[in-house]
């Protein structure tokens, strides 16, 4: 089992999100309902940025700059540190927020909804083209979760965390096709994940203070424990894409643990992938 | 003016707490969209274009000496701000090895009155810069 370190204090309420990339100079997460984006600096300072009532998930854009999540919409930023402003809004529904994300081989945007409430069917997993072209990928589903691609992107393993389980979809001519469970953890609800270069899929069990991977053959190859039972997200980064950086929350809890809302590290063997960029 | 941006940024030090408080901004948070000649470098020759003063204070971080240059803000002016105006910097935290006299020199061409400093860390600013060791903060300003 790898050793985990604790790189921040407990800064976030519901810390979310992580992503790596040079771009922004290492990585950057959310603080997701206090609406603000934090950026872990080389110094080991932190930078925060508000960008909403709400910052779900963030990437780089092609061109420079980077895309945030807001509550309904996008926002977009022409510079690595430049504060997005508003581009579009997906709905006006002021039930659904924006939840998790990420970006699909050819450079278009995820987009994963949730009800405040939680309502059964009542979020979405969109696609956003460069030009701001909305499709509907999944509806009806509940709290859209992690979305990440195989090296090869010919699979993508999504979360929607009431179902309990990782799906695993073909990806055929950019649409995902073939929806079927890829694994079903023993405990804890899939949050957040992240594809490393060799295919294994790590996944951040919410509740159960640990993170899990998989092999793409859905064995459990290595496990991480917190000592936070909120674990939200993960994704791979530092010099050579070894460094696991685990978010974490306290989010209606009446009895945090201390370090509930920091951001924590571990070392594993096999590096992650590099970002992929969103092309609007 | 780019107003989005101006709308984008002036959310961003409300919340992080600009109407009571002094907020530290990046160059890139303070410039980006920005023409307002008037939010920074008062007094300076009319000759003397914003774009010039944001050309030197980019230059300045590039230094080898210098570990970050983030701008001050004055607390929020205005509850709307109007399309013409961007929240206003009464200074410039500098994180250096150097002495106020030796920035001086390398921000003449922005005509900065004598630095302030050194002092060991700007902690009356919200998201001030951070100060490594061997490091010190001097306080660029214009009268």
């Amino acid at each position: 089992m790898a050793a985990v370190e604790q790189v921040t204090d407990a800064l976030c309420y519901h810390g979310e999100g992580p992503v790596w990339s040079p771009t922004w100079g290492g990585l950057r997460w959310v603080d997701m309902l206090a609406g603000d984006v934090l950026t872990l600096r080389s110094d080991g300072s932190v930078d925060r940025v508000h960008v909403g009532d709400v910052a779900a998930f963030l990437r780089p854009r092609v061109g420079g700059g980077w895309v945030v999540a807001t509550e309904r919409g996008l926002a977009l930023a022409d510079e690595a540190d430049g504060i997005p402003a508003p581009w579009i809004e997906l709905w006006t529904d002021p039930s659904v927020r924006m939840n998790e994300g990420g970006v699909d081989g050819i450079g278009r945007l995820w987009c994963g909804s949730m009800g405040y409430d939680r309502v059964p069917g009542s979020a979405t997993l969109y696609r956003v083209d460069g030009d701001g072209h909305v499709t509907t990928v999944l509806p009806q589903v509940t709290i859209s979760n992690g979305i990440d691609l195989s090296p090869d992107h010919r699979h993508a393993y999504y979360n929607d965390t009431p179902t309990g389980r990782t799906d695993v979809f073909d990806v055929e001519d950019g649409e995902l096709t073939r929806r079927r469970p890829f694994v079903t953890p023993a405990t804890g609800h899939p949050d957040g994940l992240t594809v490393d270069s060799a295919g294994n899929v790590w996944v951040a069990l919410n509740g159960a203070g640990r993170v899990q991977c998989y092999s793409p053959s859905a064995e459990v190859v290595a496990e991480i424990t917190l000592p936070v039972r909120l674990v939200t997200s993960c994704t791979l980064g530092g010099d050579d894409g070894r460094d696991l950086f685990i978010t974490t929350s306290r989010e209606n809890l009446d009895d945090p643990e201390p370090e509930a809302g920091a951001l924590f590290r571990a070392r594993v063997d096999v590096p992650g992938l590099p970002v992929r960029a969103f092309a609007g | 003016m780019d107003l989005a941006k101006q709308q984008a940024f002036v959310e961003h030090v409300r919340a992080r707490g600009g109407a009571t408080q002094q907020v530290a901004v990046t160059l890139e948070q303070f410039f980006d969209g920005n023409d307002c000649e008037w939010c920074i470098a008062p007094n300076r020759d009319e000759d003397l274009a914003l774009e010039s003063v944001r050309d030197v204070l980019f230059a300045l971080r590039e230094r080898p000496e210098v570990h970050d240059v983030r701008v001050e803000l004055d607390q929020l002016e205005f509850q709307t701000y109007p399309d013409d105006e961007w929240p206003y910097a009464s200074g410039v935290a500098v994180i250096t090895t150097l002495s106020p006299e030796e920035v001086d020199v390398l921000t003449i061409d922005a005509e900065t009155d004598p630095s302030g400093g050194p002092s060991p860390s700007p902690d009356w600013l919200v998201d001030g810069p951070t100060v490594p060791q061997g490091h010190h903060y001097v306080g660029v300003w214009w009268d």
